[in-house]
């Protein structure tokens, strides 16, 4: 806020007239701003959505800054000290978690109050603690219990009572909210509006402290008039204060009129447009007054013919356009000589409905030339003035080409029997060039007739305007309008110009097909469908589709075979539009022979045929069909989901084409219930390996829809042979699930190797860790490689997912690496337990490193562990490290890794890393923030952050392991700025330390609190230095680190 | 589709068989022994007499990109470009000639003018159709003289400047049955705006309670410092309709035009057209009731609202909304919702993603393609997708927004007399001037 801007009061005005048009508009500057605490989190409204707007209306109008706290049972009075008001959407109401503020907060509150600060309380924030005389004081209403009700949300009008300064200057409005009847009210409040006659807003005192109640505010929503931001606003304000500075909506008469005028009329353009907005808000704040109007309007008139500036008189003449009567035409009849004004002058002389406005206008016509009286034309068209007719028509000759074509317009737009007749009669007179704007002229007011139910007359004009000799644009749309007032009696016509020698009465003929709905008309048209071009063939097809009369489907039926493809296609679009099963036969034929395009047609023609049999057509159709029809057909049985079909698609897919059977077998996955599962699964010993994918296709996506199918599968496994066994325990490992999981795991001792391996198979890349054992178990004692390396790379998968199990992961394949000699496998094993990085496959790893046959990816591979382990193992690690040393010399990229892991060993271990970070607090994230991740990714670079000015905000970190803590330290974003200030350490949910005000020493802030083991730390973070407590790094130690 | 073949220069030289039949129609009156059109096939698949030719007005960002895909449709022939900047038009007719040569597999090709004024664009009696990208405040007194000049009209979004101007186009279209298409391509370009449609018609949401619409906020700012007219530029012509005012190039150049008054009423109409458009579609009625809050800036050259949020209600009790933010069109039903942007779709419960229509549903998706369903309607005369209803209403909600943030007043729009009650200022909102000889 800018502290030196003058306090100019006329700025002041202008800038406040700048906030009328909404509550986020820039305030003024009458000070710094005003410290809000907004009382939230609990009151039987929704207060989830009316704080939020509270605090945007509020710090909309950028004079106050809010601070929402959702504990108001919480408030010291050292957190007090820092606002100069209390706005409540608070309260203790029915079943309230909080019932009742500690003694403590109860002080601190009247402390503050008395002290000369102020409180505010909306609609639901009123009616808590009834015992408590000095909180009801300074409350002022209240719910009543027992003589208080209220009534649905409805339109009442808010009155003013007596004269403060909170409502001073403001006009009274009609807002649409809930109406509390007979609220209580305090003795000592004192009443400053009504609702309907009901107690609406008071203003209360208690020691040097001011309150002000507003009843208004029941749900976010009726929060947007600006009547109730102008109260919320200026309440608030004079509660803070004890003055108001702020000017309100509609508070027009708080503005000068004769001071906003002098500044318009001192206006040019580039200046700041704070006195026009002023101007507009005082126009719009007049127009609803009768009386403030006249007196506005003879003001701005008067300055009209006083000294002002172009631009000025401009924004004077759109000021009067919206407010003017005849009082004002003669000054706006001046303005109209005015070259740089006439725009403004017309626009406002066409708005004034007074006759004076029109009579002005014809006036003008007389006195203006060129361009200027062609406005002026269009200004009297454009307030329909029909009593300009002469004085227009005399104009549609004048020499000036602009001028004629704007008399000729504005006839046209007049439309009356006079115009028409002035028109009609000039028809002689018109300069060739303009003929075509005569003419369209001409049919405006042909349609007017018609509009005016004058249908012989209209009738014959649109008849005389087709005639050949007109321009093509008029006759084209003529004929048509002629046909529809012709009604029946015009089908010859029709028919005569559809196949007729003039090219544009044929094209007119077509628009009459469309724009008229006689059935007679198109049933003509569609019987002689055979000499039309094809485009009107297309046309009149499509037409039909879109009037749906079932009577023309013969002759589309007909046209459907037509050897032109966009006719053929109208006709199978419109076949689906208006046809019904019997329609199958022929669109099925099309599909057997027609292109991409066409079958593509076909097919959403038959999906979307309607009545009844279609889909037994279809069905019947099926079977006989030969392959390509069969496509079609199968895929209208998709589009239409016809589960019916089921058999009839069993029985095509063992047709002998294969893009058949594909399509069948898809289908069938879409629609088909568990009753198709048996065959299908019978078929899978037979099927050729494509064949087989397109079943387990189907029996995955029938699977998908129904649990049933997997204890059916199940079953099926008992005794199947093994291919089909093996393809059931891939569709099984395909859908998931417990029951697919115990069927899979049965066939992990079967005899028959290929089963073993899909189950192995499946196991390895099941979604969760639960198979963990199973493969470990597989590794350890499978007697091939490749059932042992596929087991191998499952356990390296699922391990990071069980961390607990991850050791016996590890344990199996150490077991597996120790007794296999093969080095390929060993290759696979020992990648795969790499990935595991725990004791055991430290351990693992450290044996491989007296193998001479010592990889660089095994040496990695230990670096890999020892680097995430490294902080719960540090003595192991230390071991290992020294074992690789011992190999020999390492790769300097190698080195470099080792001793950085030499290093971190010798200081004291962060547990946060390994662990997974969460905010489970609901808000978003900050635009350029990281992710949770980030806070604990050992990279300053990257941080946590989310919205600003959130009350609660929550960061949780799952360790790696089960860890013993005694410190936590913290990076934040920038030295006191954006860093957590008030938060809680909950290990496991429990509380191990609150922190208020942090003090961040170079950014870093180290807390220590006693050891304590658990999984889980979480930050509860209530306050932050800056807007939100983002964190750069978020580190866990046994004890206090050494300062970074 | 076939590769278009080109209008044969040779049967013809220069003038196109339609100009030939019109001129020779006019020429005499009682002379009707013409030659009845030839059957297509004389010409092959797409032969000219199947294409429609197409002039182009406003060749700047939007119309550029427009041409381009109109360029790309074998149904297409661009045979005109209007600019009144001299650069934009001559280098969009280079385009226009470019691509036209090098699908024939020429060097040069002439057969696309360059106009500065539309008048003698749409003089020229071989034109069918019209595409219109001019500023806003250009698009109803161009549409309006295309179709009174014959021709079908393309017309870029916000419809008009006021009321008044969406009506007259409205009446002139019905009138001349005119074929016309809105610049709302997420009616064609995406499958999921129609299918949350769909949905909204079909009652798959059950009993509507709420459309809530979303549209990117507008811009404030602008240098307002009087500048020289750059060369090349026809300032007067540019302005058109709207009143004199100094030259400065945030007018003209960039998208200052689309947050100044006298061009626009920003972008609760400029963007919310198309979550509007979006809403109508779905629900095809207009609230009765508006009213709301929003802020004009003061400073700079931009002027129209921003920060509006607007609420209403249709007179069958459906609450309505429209604020700003990230577009979106939102149907509230009492069986779920489901939100289309024009980058996805979501709903709940999510299964109404699923949901496939039953052969008896309306249906609203028609070519997924907007320029060809437009050329397609040119030829065929049948509405196009997004047509001058539809555009009407939308536009008139966004107007009726703007009136009510304008007033600070409850907007109360008469759907049957279309027409705004019981407050004379707001209704004389809805009729502005417009400087001759350019007004609509």
């Amino acid at each position: 806020m800018n502290i030196h801007l003058r306090l100019d009061p006329l700025r002041l005005a202008f800038l406040a007239a700048a906030c009328l048009f909404g509550a986020t508009a820039p305030a003024l500057a009458a000070g710094p701003p005003l410290r809000v605490l907004l009382f939230s989190g609990q009151n039987n409204h929704d207060w989830k959505t009316t704080t939020p707007k509270l605090r945007a209306i509020l710090t909309g109008s950028g004079r106050f800054t809010v601070d929402v706290t959702e504990h108001p049972e919480q408030t010291t009075a050292e957190t007090l000290a820092r606002y100069d008001v209390i706005v409540s959407d608070w309260n203790a109401w029915g079943d309230a978690p909080v019932k009742e503020w500690p003694p403590a907060t109860r002080t601190a509150f009247l402390d503050f109050i008395r002290g000369g600060k102020g409180y505010v309380s909306i609609h639901a924030g009123s009616s808590s603690f009834y015992d408590w005389p000095e909180y009801q004081q300074i409350g002022g209403l209240f719910w009543n219990l027992g003589p208080t009700s209220h009534g649905p949300p409805h339109e009442f009008p808010v009155e003013f009572v007596g004269d403060h300064p909170i409502t001073r200057g403001l006009a009274s409005f009609r807002t649409t909210d809930e109406l509390w009847l007979k609220p209580g009210m305090h003795p000592a409040a004192q009443l400053v509006a009504t609702g309907d006659g009901q107690p609406l807003a008071v203003t209360t005192a208690l020691g040097r402290g001011r309150g002000f109640a507003l009843l208004l505010g029941h749900s976010a929503e009726y929060m947007n008039t600006p009547g109730f931001q102008s109260l919320l606003l200026r309440g608030t304000e004079w509660a803070a204060t004890g003055e108001v500075t702020l000017r309100g909506a509609g508070d027009a008469r708080g503005l000068d009129a004769d001071t906003v005028i002098r500044r318009v009329a001192a206006y040019r353009f580039g200046n700041d447009r704070e006195a026009l907005l002023a101007l507009e808000q005082l126009v719009q704040a007049a127009a609803a007054d009768a009386a403030t109007r006249s007196a506005l309007a003879a003001k701005l008139a008067s300055a009209l013919a006083a000294e002002a500036s172009t631009d000025g008189k401009r924004a004077l003449l759109d000021g009067l356009s919206l407010l003017g009567s005849a009082a004002e035409v003669p000054a706006l009849a001046r303005a109209l000589t005015d070259a740089e004004l006439l725009y403004h002058a017309c626009q406002a002389l066409a708005r004034i409905p007074a006759p004076e406005a029109e009579a002005a206008l014809i006036t003008a016509l007389r006195t203006t030339t060129g361009s200027a009286r062609a406005t002026v034309l269009q200004a009297l068209a454009s307030r329909r003035a029909t009593s300009a007719v002469p004085a227009i028509a005399r104009l549609v000759t004048d020499a000036d080409p602009d001028v004629a074509a704007a008399a000729l317009d504005a006839l046209g737009t007049l439309g009356s029997p006079e115009a028409t007749a002035a028109l009609q009669t000039a028809e002689n007179q018109i300069a060739p060039a303009l003929r075509e704007r005569w003419a369209a002229a001409l049919l405006r007011c042909a349609g007017s007739l018609r509009a005016e139910g004058k249908t012989h007359e209209a009738a014959t004009l649109f008849a005389a305007l087709a005639r050949p000799g007109r321009p093509a644009s008029v006759r084209e749309a003529a004929f048509p309008a002629y046909v529809g007032l012709a009604a029946d009696a015009a089908v010859p016509d029709v028919l005569a110009a559809l196949a007729g020698p003039d090219p544009i009465l044929r094209r007119a003929a077509l628009r009459a097909l469309w724009s008229n709905r006689q059935p007679v008309l198109l049933k003509a048209a569609v019987d002689g469908l055979g000499v039309l071009s094809p485009e009107q063939q297309e046309a009149v097809l499509l037409l039909c589709g879109e009037r749906g009369d079932a009577s023309l489907l013969p002759a589309v039926t007909r046209a459907a075979a037509s050897p032109q493809p966009e006719v053929r296609r109208a006709a199978v679009k419109t076949l689906g539009l208006i046809g019904n099963a019997s329609a199958v036969d022929t669109l099925a034929r099309l599909g057997d022979t027609g292109s991409d395009e066409d079958q593509k047609a076909v097919v959403e023609a038959l999906a979307r045929l309607r009545g009844s049999g279609v889909d037994a057509a279809i069905r019947n159709a099926l079977e006989a069909a030969p392959p390509a029809g069969q496509r079609t057909l199968i895929r209208a049985v998709a589009a239409r989901e016809d589960r019916t079909a089921a058999p009839n698609l069993l029985a095509v897919s063992r047709s002998p084409d294969p893009a058949v059977r594909t399509e069948a077998l898809r289908t069938l996955g879409r629609l088909a219930d568990t009753s198709a599962c048996a065959p299908l699964v019978q078929r899978l010993s037979q099927a050729t390996p494509d064949d087989r994918e397109r079943l387990e296709g189907a029996l995955v996506e029938i699977g998908r829809r129904d649990p049933a199918v997997v204890p059916l599968l199940a079953q099926a496994l008992t005794g199947a042979p093994p291919v089909t066994a093996a393809s059931l325990v891939g569709v099984l490992g395909a859908l998931g699930g417990s029951p697919a999981f115990a069927a899979v795991r049965q066939q992990l001792p079967s005899d028959q190797p290929e089963v073993r391996l899909a189950a192995v198979r499946v196991l390895a890349d099941w979604p969760d860790a639960e198979p963990l054992d199973d493969l470990a178990a597989v590794v350890e004692t499978a007697g091939d490689a490749r059932t042992r390396a596929i087991a191998a790379r499952g356990l390296s998968r699922l391990a990071p997912q069980a961390p607990a199990r991850a050791a016996r992961a590890a344990e199996a394949l150490a077991g597996a690496l120790a007794t296999t000699t093969d080095a390929t496998e060993r290759t696979h094993l020992l990648s795969a337990v790499v990935g595991i990085p725990c004791l055991a496959s430290l351990k693992a790893v450290q044996a491989e490193l007296s193998n001479p046959a010592l990889t660089i990816a095994t040496a990695a591979g230990l670096l890999g562990i020892g680097e995430v382990i490294y902080p719960w193992h540090p003595a192991e690690v230390k071991a290992a490290l020294a074992d690789l040393r011992r190999t020999g010399p390492l790769s300097p990229e190698l080195a470099k890794r080792a001793d950085a892991l030499t290093a971190r060993l010798s200081q004291p271990a962060n547990f946060a890393l390994g662990g997974l970070a969460s905010s489970p607090d609901g808000i978003e994230k900050d635009g350029d923030a990281h992710g949770d991740q980030a806070a604990i990714d050992g990279n300053p670079d990257t941080y946590w952050d989310e919205q600003d000015h959130q009350p609660l905000y929550r960061l949780r970190v799952q360790l790696r392991q089960r860890s013993t803590l005694g410190c936590l330290r913290i990076l934040g974003f920038s030295h006191q700025n954006y860093a957590p200030k008030d938060f809680e350490i909950r290990c496991d949910d429990r509380v191990v330390k609150t922190v208020t005000d942090a003090a961040y020493t170079n950014n870093w802030l180290t807390v220590a609190f006693p050891p304590v083991t658990c999984s889980v730390v979480e930050l509860v973070i209530t306050g932050a230095h800056g807007p939100s407590p983002a964190i750069r790094e978020l580190e866990f130690y046994a004890e206090p680190p050494p300062k970074p | 589709m076939t590769r278009p073949t080109l209008r044969p220069s040779l049967t013809m030289n220069s003038l196109s068989r339609r100009r030939f039949l019109r001129q020779t129609t006019l020429g005499s009156a009682t002379a009707l022994s013409l030659p009845t059109l030839l059957p297509a096939s004389v010409f092959g698949a797409n032969a000219p007499s199947q294409r429609v030719a197409v002039g182009h007005i406003g060749v700047g960002g939007q119309g550029r990109g427009l041409m381009d895909g109109f360029l790309g449709l074998p149904q297409n022939q661009s045979v005109a470009v209007c600019d009144p900047i001299q650069e934009r038009r001559e280098a969009a007719a280079q385009r226009v000639e470019q691509h036209y040569a090098a699908a024939k597999g020429q060097d040069v090709y002439r057969g696309c003018r360059a106009y500065a004024d539309f008048r003698e664009l749409l003089a020229r009696d071989d034109l069918d159709a019209v595409v219109i990208a001019s500023p806003d405040h250009w698009h109803v007194p161009l549409a309006l003289a295309a179709v009174r000049a014959g021709k079908d009209v393309y017309v870029e979004k916000p419809l008009g400047l006021s009321i008044e101007q969406g009506l007259a186009l409205r009446a002139a279209v019905h009138l001349h049955g005119a074929v016309f298409q809105y610049g709302t391509q997420q009616r064609s370009f995406n499958s999921h705006c129609g299918f949350a449609c769909e949905l909204v018609r079909n009652g798959y949401l059950g009993e509507l309670k709420a459309v809530h619409v979303v549209a990117p906020n507008g811009s404030t700012g602008g240098r307002a410092v009087p500048q020289p007219v750059p060369a090349g530029l026809d300032y007067d012509l540019w302005l058109g309709p709207a009143p004199v005012t100094p030259y400065t190039e945030d007018r003209v150049f960039g998208t200052g035009r689309w947050f100044i008054y006298d061009y626009a009423i920003g972008f609760i109409a400029g963007w919310g057209a198309h979550p509007l458009d979006v809403a109508h579609w779905g629900y095809p009625h207009i609230p009765v009731e508006y009213r709301g809050t929003g802020r004009i800036p003061t400073e700079g050259l931009f002027d129209t609202v921003v920060d509006w949020d607007v609420q209403g209600r249709y007179a069958s009790g459906v609450e309505f909304t429209l604020k700003t933010g990230t577009d979106k069109t939102t149907f509230v039903g009492t069986d779920g919702w489901v939100a289309a942007s024009r980058g996805g779709i979501s709903a709940a419960p999510e299964s109404l993603l699923e949901r496939k229509l039953k052969p008896d549903d309306v249906r609203l998706l028609r070519d997924n393609h907007h320029y060809r369903d437009f050329l397609n309607g040119v030829r065929t005369r049948q509405t196009p997708v997004s047509d001058i209803d539809s555009a009407a209403q939308s536009d008139f909600m966004s107007h009726l927004g703007d009136i009510a943030v304008r007033t600070g007043r409850t907007i109360r729009w008469d759907p049957a007399t279309e027409t705004i009650l019981g407050d004379t200022a707001a209704a004389r909102m809805t009729r502005r001037a417009g400087r001759a000889p350019w007004a609509a």
